[in-house]
């Protein structure tokens, strides 16, 4: 199993920035996202016998998680309780690609399962929490995609 | 409504407790004895023969109201909360309040103060005569020991509305406000209609309340609390200094609840 990639401090308060933040008639207003939606630490595995890739957040709290299944490959873990996104995961054993182009295969995959979150959000989804982690996974790409390279 | 302080419902706690042992001690000896030879026992004492023969007419009533009085006892257990439990959650709130408040050594403990707010299904209360079952935001635990009595709950609903649901319930439907600079409406000011106003929209509270409740705070924080089954509550800081809550020092409000959301989700119902 890969090992946690801790987010620092600094990269945890640019996710944790205002969602609004306004100056109403002399009152400031400012509103944060909860920080139970702000993830602490991520990582990714691919198990080659299994053909999956999987992308894993970590967040303050713990809960069960259930599986929902997204477009074509792909599966969410999500919180039972919250709603939250603990992870996605996406089946490679069709994909019709070269090992040597699987790394961008998927990560395209994941871009695109992300941007229709965001166009089109599931009502079972949390929103602050995959939003972040559009922006965590992208901040971590180079890391997180790196395990698809082939040797 | 009087916060909890650890100690004011120690005794109570403590004698459902027992209540619940005796009524489930008595179950199991009223069990036991049911098919147990009476005469036998006369041979110790007739009235410990007398006994046992009363107790086999009685089993079924004995055991059923055992069982009833322990589940009772067991279920007001869980609602009132082990005192240690509060008193653990009113220490965190108090180091909250000195982390946060530390600029402010030596205003009164009132001025600037943390409070925890439990969600509940039901609640009566004259705020709550027209839907009392439809969820609820009412406050358990405070920092300090004064203004330890307090009115103030918020609608809960399962899609709060901003409008009206407080900071509390604002911060309980997962999100962080962040609100300073709110005008002075407290009891000795010359407060506006417009004052009241401004003051009800930013803090999601009817105008009409604060004209009345006359609030003396000026700056709020809310932040949510997660327990082992999801949002439990929220957290309110809030201080009379209208620049009381540097945004800038928010993470370290809001890493407390971690510890105090861990505290809840290991013990609390």
């Amino acid at each position: 199993m890969s090992e946690w990639i801790r987010l620092d401090e600094d990269e945890i308060a640019r996710l944790d920035r205002p969602l609004s933040g306004q100056f109403e008639k002399g009152i400031e207003i400012n509103v944060y996202m909860s920080p139970y939606d702000v993830p602490l630490a991520i990582r990714a595995d691919y198990d080659e016998s299994k053909d999956r890739f999987g992308i894993h957040l970590k967040y303050i709290s713990d809960e069960p998680v259930t599986r929902r299944p997204g477009e074509d490959r792909v599966t969410f873990k999500v919180g039972k309780h919250s709603g939250r996104l603990y992870g996605i995961e996406i089946d490679t054993s069709n994909l019709d690609v070269e090992a040597v182009h699987l790394k961008l295969h998927v990560q395209q995959e994941i871009d695109r399962t992300l941007q229709n979150l965001l166009e089109d959000p599931p009502e079972w989804l949390r929103p602050p929490s995959y939003r972040v982690a559009k922006q965590v996974i992208s901040n971590k790409s180079d890391q997180l995609f790196s395990r698809l390279t082939p040797a | 409504m009087r916060l909890k302080d650890g100690n004011r419902w120690s005794w109570f706690y403590r004698i459902l407790g027992w209540i619940r042992y005796v009524a489930g001690g008595t179950v199991i000896i009223t069990g036991a004895l049911l098919k147990a030879d009476a005469a036998k026992f006369s041979e110790f004492a007739e009235w410990v023969g007398n006994s046992v023969s009363w107790i086999q007419t009685q089993a079924w009533k004995v055991i059923i109201l055992g069982m009833v009085i322990g589940g009772l006892a067991q279920l007001f257990r869980s609602r009132v909360g082990s005192p240690r439990l509060w008193a653990v959650l009113k220490t965190e709130l108090e180091d909250m309040r000195e982390t946060i408040f530390a600029n402010y050594r030596g205003d009164p403990f009132h001025n600037h103060r943390v409070t925890l707010f439990k969600r509940v299904q039901w609640c009566f209360h004259w705020r709550t005569l027209i839907w009392p079952w439809s969820g609820w935001l009412v406050p358990v635990v405070r920092s300090g020991w004064t203004t330890q009595r307090s009115s103030s709950i918020f609608p809960a609903p399962d899609q709060p509305n901003p409008a009206n649901c407080g900071i509390a319930g604002r911060a309980w439907a997962g999100e962080v406000p962040l609100v300073n600079d709110l005008p002075d409406v407290g009891p000795h000011s010359n407060a506006s209609s417009d004052d009241f106003r401004k003051y009800g929209e930013a803090t999601g509270i009817s105008p009409k309340l604060v004209r009345r409740r006359r609030y003396t705070k000026r700056s709020y924080c809310g932040i949510p609390v997660e327990g082992s089954s999801g949002p439990w509550g929220a957290i309110v800081i809030e201080s009379t200094d209208p620049k009381g809550l540097d945004a800038r020092k928010d993470r370290t409000y809001k890493g407390r609840v971690t510890i105090i959301g861990k505290i809840i989700a290991g013990a609390a119902r």
